[in-house]
């Protein structure tokens, strides 16, 4: 309880901040609706020549896209920012006040900063979705809408794990931005269901990199395709990932030494 | 003359060593272009396959070929970014640059070559890995390997200008995010990059003669392949000449608009 409302004051700081800027909502709708135009004409042309892609059709890709951009969206205005937020604390010496703060290092670093705009991906994201599972005529009873809530809450916790790993290697690696520019690229990869792929660049893709988990996998979940081995496997993935990268964490501040003092 | 090329020199070895000293972020960058070519390499591999092992002309070795000759293509062409300049502008370190006594032209030119040299390194090893994973299909055709030099060199250079023109853009607006995100969209599907260019509708094909991308990516890339006739050859460097003619003149006419304008953000 006390947690969220901390969580809770810490976003409602950053949203008010966000609030001030508002021609930052038209340029961000321009960037979320040209992503999506770039992803339907790619989906568009891949469709000109087949019927299916991998056995997925046109409309199922469509779903992939949608939670492509959804979680993407979830990525770009929770996770990432709170993640550069990390790199530069390091590198310029914030990072001391926040660890200062008598709460959770992890938590306090995790939430403060919040993009609200780049929400507007998360909405163009859902709409894809709702689009696109409502004309594929099969209908999605409750299991597969809670199913879809749990594997997307897993992605998105397993890509949160990643990424707190990533920035806390900052305590020793000095210019962190080239991973972020790498990670987005394969995180493009994401657009198509990972089945496609040779089967140790699917490996690299479950397993170093989530991209598997936090698209392909609740994208399955909403055209039938998901196996109870894969939910599990999701659950304790996302598991793992939060143990892992919270020890890691505190590993990397047991050997970083301030840098204002 | 001599004194340009001091300068050229100079900026290319100071480039060159700062390029070597941060070896990790140019590996990363470089798993990212691998990355973006294997995606589309795999995507129109299994459409080729659902087609019978064909699409817009290309059998499956020969997509695989084609997205593998592509990033070379693509190392070689790509310029330097805007966001670097529209950086630059917003953060004030132009107005140094500007007061030195040769155009930033000339210093930008050599450090892009002392990155391409390092990026080299990385992109040849990377091509043969791919080579050994798909088995691409290549015909290497030697009065067109001939003709790639110059038509790569023209590329470059074209792309580099328009770049440069769409950077200078800054000194208006200091934020361009959305012009180059929609820039670089319509890059993508009408230089080749996406697919070759023979997979678009036949519409989106007249509409790539006439605009510069292709000229800058997909012709270069036809001439690697040996897939270019001597005729087409000869309209692609007529298109390359006369695009850069149009960009020259305009980057002249934006930068002596562009310096005037020039606000000196945070002096």
């Amino acid at each position: 309880m006390h947690y969220l409302r901390l969580i809770w004051t810490y976003l409602r700081l950053s949203a008010l901040n966000e609030l001030q800027y508002r021609a930052n909502l038209l340029v961000q709708m321009f960037n979320s609706v040209l992503g999506l135009a770039i992803g339907l004409a790619g989906l568009a042309l891949v469709f000109s020549q087949t019927d299916s892609l991998a056995g997925w059709g046109p409309l199922e890709l469509l779903v992939v896209v949608g939670v492509h951009t959804l979680i993407g969206g979830i990525i770009k205005s929770v996770i990432q920012p709170n993640m550069y937020q990390i790199a530069e604390g390091v590198q310029e010496g914030n990072l001391d006040y926040i660890l200062t703060k008598p709460e959770d290092s992890q938590l306090l670093v995790s939430i403060t900063r919040f993009e609200l705009w780049r929400l507007v991906d998360v909405l163009v994201g859902l709409g894809v979705l709702i689009f696109a599972v409502s004309r594929l005529g099969q209908g999605i009873g409750l299991g597969e809408a809670v199913a879809f809530s749990v594997v997307l809450l897993c992605g998105g916790l397993i890509f949160y794990s990643f990424w707190l790993a990533i920035a806390t290697t900052s305590f020793w690696v000095v210019r962190t931005w080239a991973i972020y520019e790498m990670f987005d690229r394969l995180y493009q990869a994401g657009r198509w269901p990972v089945g496609i792929y040779p089967s140790w660049l699917r490996f690299g893709l479950t397993f170093l990199v989530p991209v598997a988990f936090a698209v392909t996998v609740p994208a399955e979940a909403l055209t039938a395709r998901l196996t109870p081995l894969y939910l599990a496997l999701a659950l304790g993935m996302a598991a793992l990932a939060l143990v892992a990268a919270r020890w890691f964490w505190h590993f990397g501040l047991r050997h970083y030494s301030g840098a204002s003092a | 003359m001599k004194h340009i090329a001091q300068v050229l020199l100079a900026a290319f070895k100071a480039h060159l060593i700062a390029t070597f000293q941060y070896r990790v972020q140019e590996g990363m960058q470089m798993i990212g272009l691998l990355v973006e070519s294997l995606i589309y390499l795999v995507v129109w591999t299994t459409v080729a396959k659902a087609r019978g092992g064909e699409v817009g002309g290309f059998s499956t070795d020969e997509i695989a070929g084609y997205f593998i000759a592509w990033m070379f293509v693509r190392n070689i062409t790509t310029g330097w970014s805007p966001y670097a300049m529209e950086w630059r502008i917003r953060r004030g370190d132009f107005n140094s640059l500007l007061l030195r006594p040769v155009h930033p032209i000339f210093a930008d030119t050599s450090e892009m070559l002392a990155s391409k040299a390092v990026a080299m390194i990385t992109v040849i090893p990377a091509m043969i890995a791919l080579a050994l994973v798909f088995k691409p299909r290549f015909e290497l055709v030697p009065w067109s390997l001939v003709a790639l030099i110059p038509a790569l060199i023209l590329a470059f250079v074209l792309r580099y200008v328009l770049m440069y023109v769409l950077a200078l853009t800054a000194f208006w607006t200091t934020r361009l995010g959305g012009l180059f995100e929609l820039w670089y969209g319509v890059e993508f599907f009408f230089s080749g990059r996406v697919a070759p260019l023979t997979v678009l509708p036949e519409w989106a094909q007249q509409v790539a003669n006439l605009l510069p991308f292709k000229w800058m990516f997909y012709f270069p890339l036809e001439l690697l392949l040996g897939r270019s006739q001597p005729d087409e050859m000869l309209f692609g460097f007529a298109m390359q000449i006369l695009w850069l003619t149009v960009m020259v003149l305009l980057i002249r006419f934006v930068w002596r608009r562009a310096t005037r304008r020039y606000a000196a953000v945070g002096g």
